[in-house]
């Protein structure tokens, strides 16, 4: 079963091109990593999927669980079951993560026609996730990201992910800013998450990461575009060869 | 213009009225009068008239009636102006004299003028349980509080009519002591004028968390003098204003001695075709060394006719310092606003959660929750 197939997606940010005809299916239970040099549009394709405005799709289509994504706002989107795990997540000093956690997960339960979480099961799971994420769950009493290093941001993205659990993970360079230690973490979050109905679409410039998060497919997107996908060894041979001999 | 020749100014006060032994009367009448004429005030007074001020104070020989809880524990004396002993009436007499003499407080003066009476509120040691005032009817409503040296006290002050009030406080920190300091004042329709003036002595410290919500009109100067070596100052407020409401908030900060810091935070909403002044000034005199001040004044509107005006003024006559200022007016952030939206959270409660957010920053301390209640209400 496709979670989402993009079409020849062609993308422009204030008047410039920045995704040029990219084609990507992605099948439930599937974990691809996307990787390519700076200014190819790898966090582009991340903001468009989750529905960021400023982002205007000139052609082609996306298709996410059935559904015209393009059709939808960002909260619809969330709904259907994306989720985006920001590069650079904010900071939001006055809204409690508490606060926000729970105003999120209400959202999507609402949406869905459920029945919204009582607080102190709400509670338990937050500080479950927390604890296996090594954050202090005391992180739930401050601002959303508020002082928070960047591993800890970072960490913070997977939590909700482990909350909300989306059908389809997008991760914008969850790894850069990453510790060795913080990268495990991250990654036993991830691993943990991953099931036959949902997939991760990993954008990343460092193969480091998919020794621990191992992709069943790896594209190299340059210029708006995917050049080559293939097998986990494809990110071995980047390390090596840079991106120079398919890019040139 | 002499002050005699004023026609106004017997209407404006009340220099006939009875023998005041804890004002000079005469005195305050010629400072006020030439205050009322001074190209100064026009200044301090641009946004909020000088005439619709004086015609919307409260009446001569008007006294607000005041709830006070906590004035009968140990280390508390709380006496009536009229009732004070001939020291206390020598030291406040002192105090109103020399305090405002030269500050232009036009809104001390008149009060003082206006007010039959007032209290003194004379604090020693440290105290258990906080000094809760509550304003309970328009009127002219003077307070002096004297903290003696060392000790450290909790003062609530809230407001509970939306008649014409004004609110002069006078405190007094003296040596090592502390006063921490909470202010509500959220009648929508109010006239309500307050002027908080405080003085440090030194290593003494005055913490302030104030919540305002716009009025009909509503003025608000606060003066701190940081007066001797080591005093320090944290002020943080949050205000919102509605459609046809009117705040009009001063305040300012004097570092008049070395080793001093004093930390401003202030966050504002408009969110209706109403009128916000925030005027933040820090002044550091000569000799005032290693002063440390930073002061912080953010406003959001979200009202496309809310206006927001803010305005940092800085005086700094020593070279040794360190002073950092920054003023803002805009929209909440689209960043934000997305980051909350792709959770899945409406864009409409998105909003109401970082707004919220906004003044939740500054709100802190045991009025924090009515505040923040009342502020959700027109923030929706």
């Amino acid at each position: 079963m496709n979670l989402i197939e993009i079409n020849n997606l062609h993308v422009d940010v204030d008047g410039n091109s920045i995704l040029q005809g990219l084609d990507l299916t992605l099948r439930a239970g599937e974990v691809h990593a996307i990787m390519g040099p700076n200014g190819s549009g790898k966090s582009t394709l991340a903001n468009v999927l989750a529905g960021r405005p400023g982002y205007d799709i000139v052609d082609g289509s996306i298709t996410f669980l059935g559904q015209d994504l393009t059709a939808l706002e960002a909260d619809a989107r969330a709904h259907l079951g994306l989720f985006l795990a920001f590069q650079y997540p904010v900071e939001i000093p006055g809204v409690s993560n508490m606060e926000f956690l729970k105003a999120s997960l209400d959202s999507l339960h609402s949406a869905r026609g459920q029945d919204q979480i009582d607080t102190v099961s709400f509670m338990r799971r937050v500080r479950g996730i927390a604890e296996e994420l090594k954050l202090n769950p005391e992180f739930l009493k401050r601002g959303v990201n508020e002082g928070f290093s960047g591993g800890e941001k970072k960490r913070n993205e997977i939590l909700q992910m482990l909350l909300l659990q989306p059908r389809l993970a997008v991760l914008d360079e969850t790894d850069s800013g990453l510790d060795i230690d913080a990268l495990q973490v991250v990654a036993q979050g991830v691993n943990s998450y991953r099931a036959s109905d949902n997939g991760v679409l990993m954008i990343t410039h460092y193969q480091r990461l998919l020794s621990h998060i191992v992709p069943d497919v790896v594209h190299v997107l340059a210029a708006g575009k995917i050049v080559r996908s293939g097998g986990k060894e494809l990110a071995l041979e980047l390390e090596e060869k840079g991106y120079r001999w398919l890019t040139a | 213009m002499s002050v005699q020749s004023n026609p106004d100014m017997d209407a404006l006060t009340w220099s006939a009225g009875p023998q005041r032994a804890w004002l000079d009367t005469e005195a305050l009448r010629s400072r006020f009068g030439a205050h009322l004429e001074s190209g100064k005030t026009r200044e301090l007074w641009k946004y909020t008239p000088v005439k619709g001020f004086v015609g919307g104070m409260p009446d001569r020989g008007a006294s607000a009636s005041l709830d006070m809880v906590g004035i009968d524990q140990p280390g508390v004396r709380a006496v009536p102006f009229a009732e004070m002993i001939d020291d206390d009436a020598d030291q406040v007499r002192s105090l109103l004299s020399n305090r405002l003499e030269a500050a232009n407080h036009l809104l001390a003066d008149l009060c003082l003028l206006r007010a039959p009476g007032g209290w003194l509120i004379d604090i020693q040691g440290t105290l258990e349980q906080a000094i809760h005032i509550r304003y309970l009817s328009a009127g002219n409503a003077p307070v002096v509080v004297l903290l003696r040296q060392g000790a450290s006290a909790e003062l609530i002050e809230q407001t509970a009519t939306s008649g014409s009030l004004a609110q002069l406080l006078l405190a007094e920190v003296q040596e090592g002591a502390t006063l921490t300091h909470h202010r509500l004042a959220l009648e929508g329709d109010a006239q309500h004028w307050a002027l908080q003036q405080i003085r440090l002595a030194a290593n003494a410290n005055y913490r302030l968390h104030q919540s305002l919500l716009g009025g009909q009109r509503r003025r608000s100067e606060m003066h701190v003098i940081l007066d001797g070596g080591g005093a320090q100052t944290s002020l943080t407020g949050a205000y919102l204003v509605e459609s046809g409401q009117h705040l009009d908030q001063q305040v300012t900060v004097e570092h008049r001695a070395g080793d001093t810091r004093s930390r401003q935070t202030f966050h504002g909403i408009g969110c209706g075709k109403g009128r916000s002044i925030f005027n933040g000034r820090i002044h550091i005199h000569p000799h005032a060394a290693r002063s440390d001040a930073a002061l912080s004044n953010r406003n959001l509107a979200l009202h496309p006719e809310a206006e927001m005006n803010s305005k940092p003024e800085l005086e700094i006559y020593t070279d040794d310092v360190r002073c950092a200022h920054g003023a803002t007016v805009g929209q909440l952030s689209e960043d934000s606003l997305f980051y909350l939206v792709s959770r899945g959270i409406s864009p409409t409660e998105a909003r109401r959660l970082l707004s919220h957010g906004f003044l939740r920053e500054c709100l802190d301390g045991p009025l924090a929750e009515t505040a923040a209640e009342r502020f959700m209400m027109a923030l929706g």
